[in-house]
């Protein structure tokens, strides 16, 4: 553990923590509803929130803040009108983000391309004293609300009908996750980066789901895998020197192929221990 | 005779501004078991839809226990069982768990389950005959468990008024005849008002108090089952095939 000397792997550390609880305690809403790429789609809205930031030399993550949950607010609106053109709306959303990202950042005075790629692929080791003490409230407030409400989170992605039925608040539940998606994914933005944060909500909850028999299961394995998945890859990018976020995402999809095959072995062994026994009745 | 639990009079009912349903008089009193008849396309699940706050009221008057339904919170007090064949999803979750989602209508935000909560959680899995599967995996029952599952998440909110779309469709005889002799004991044990959208009765058909028979979006036919049932079986040649059944219930001529 020698790297914890310093102390911007300290913070990097922490940060990494945070995140890999967070991102699948969302990500398990987000899976369920099979909205597994809207991470992706406000990470892209977010990025324009950075680059206004940069330009107005504003906090970056302040203002991406501000952005990813005007953007996760706007989805969900279109998403709960939910007509035929709510996919073609996304899609207009996220790549009007994204593009409005890289202008604006080409313009502003800190706009270099390497400024855009710490966003793009995170710059954990970037992590300042008051980016971890904003990233430690957001984290617990994303924590306990995903926690507290997870039993009327899981009714409504479950069967939104019957919820709706069942007089839960149906809009405003979808519009807090979408906030929490928001805010988890600029909560994850210095760590794995706007373009892999999906990977961290969603492949620990898909890895999660292989194993578990319950939804409280699923959920308390994704975050230990998130955490997991999250502290080893800073470690691990600290000493073959690799990206942090990318490092992350490759152990998460690792772990995930890890437990498919182990998984897919198993129930090959138990088809092969149920065949003898299926013999006589056959013959 | 007594106030109405559900009363809907000249409704229309619709999604997107397109009405499916228009000018149906409807009323549900205590302990009746009201079977919503129908070919597919006829309106009965739009109807059902309409008074759960599921498909647009586009005019008409609806009263649920007596107050205008657009001032009506206490949706805990109808219970609902949608028309689906399966609940698992991506995510696994056991059974104890889809079945406590039916009871967060009467509990408190940030609230751990209360005794009375869990109790009724229970019961309700007793009642649909599932007390030992809790811990079971929703993805590891047939389909006919998983449709028990459904009713008895509707019940885990310790309804008043039980509203289930097309509970046997798709539903072997065996559970069939389980689910019959539930909503029997519902009915006759736990004073449960009952309305249900169908295709065929089979095994339920003796505890309908009331049928109403749907045709195009109108209310054609409301009153005793006898009737049109007896018209039903006649003209049916193949007595297992559902879509048979509902072109042989005769009611054209």
């Amino acid at each position: 553990m020698e790297f914890l000397q310093y102390e911007f792997m300290q913070r990097a550390m922490l940060a990494a923590l945070m995140v890999g609880l967070a991102a699948p305690a969302v990500g398990i809403s987000i899976v369920q509803r099979r909205l597994a790429l809207i991470g992706d789609g406000l990470g892209h809205i977010a990025l324009t929130g950075v680059a206004v930031g940069l330009l107005t030399s504003r906090s970056p993550v302040a203002v991406a803040l501000v952005a990813a949950v005007v953007g996760g607010v706007v989805v969900e609106l279109i998403r709960d009108r939910g007509r035929t053109s709510g996919d073609i709306a996304l899609a207009i959303l996220f790549y009007g983000g994204i593009a409005g990202g890289v202008v604006i950042i080409s313009q502003s005075p800190g706009g270099t391309p390497g400024n855009l790629n710490a966003y793009l692929f995170g710059a954990i080791t970037t992590t300042t004293r008051g980016d971890l003490l904003v990233f430690a409230a957001l984290t617990v407030v994303v924590l306990l609300l995903c926690l507290g409400l997870r039993r009327e989170l899981f009714a409504v992605s479950n069967d939104e009908e019957f919820a709706r039925a069942a007089g839960l608040p149906v809009l405003g539940l979808n519009l807090l996750l979408s906030v929490l998606t928001a805010t988890t994914v600029v909560l994850s933005m210095r760590v794995v980066g706007l373009l892999l944060i999906s990977a961290l909500m969603v492949v620990p909850v898909a890895t999660a789901t292989l194993v578990s028999r319950s939804f409280r299961s699923t959920l308390v394995l994704s975050m230990a895998i998130g955490l997991l998945v999250s502290t080893s890859g800073v470690a691990a990018s600290y000493y073959a020197d690799t990206p942090s976020g990318g490092t992350i995402v490759l152990l998460a999809i690792g772990l995930f192929a890890v437990f498919a095959v182990a998984v897919a072995l198993r129930e090959f062994v138990r088809r092969r221990q149920a065949v003898p026994s299926q013999r006589p009745a056959q013959s | 005779m007594s106030q109405p639990l559900i009363r809907l009079s000249a409704g229309v009912i619709g999604y997107a501004g397109i009405p499916a349903v228009s000018g149906v008089d409807l009323e549900l009193h205590r302990s009746e078991v009201i079977a919503v008849l129908g070919a597919n396309g006829s309106g009965k699940s739009t109807l059902v839809k309409g008074i759960l706050g599921l498909a647009d009221l586009m005019s008409g008057v609806l009263e649920l226990f007596g107050e205008p339904a657009s001032a009506f919170r206490d949706r805990a007090r109808i219970g609902y069982v949608p028309q689906r064949h399966t609940v698992g999803g991506i995510v696994p979750s056991n059974v104890d768990e889809v079945v406590a989602s039916g009871r967060l209508g009467r509990q408190r935000r940030f609230r751990r389950a209360t005794a009375s909560d869990r109790h009724a959680v229970a019961h309700a899995i007793e009642v649909v005959g599932l007390t030992g599967f809790e811990r079971r995996p929703i993805t590891e029952l047939s389909g006919g468990q998983q449709r028990r599952v459904l009713i008895a998440r509707a019940l885990a909110g310790e309804p008043e008024v039980l509203v289930m779309d097309e509970p046997l469709a798709g539903v072997d005889l065996a559970n069939q005849g389980y689910l019959a002799s539930t909503l029997k004991h519902l009915v006759t044990h736990e004073g449960t008002t009952i309305l249900l959208v169908a295709h065929e009765l089979g095994p339920v058909q003796s505890l309908v108090t009331r049928g109403v028979v749907m045709r195009d979006g109108s209310v054609e036919y409301d009153g005793p089952l006898d009737e049109p049932h007896r018209r039903w079986t006649i003209h049916d040649p193949h007595p297992h095939s559902p879509d048979r059944q509902v072109e042989g219930l005769g009611l054209s001529g």
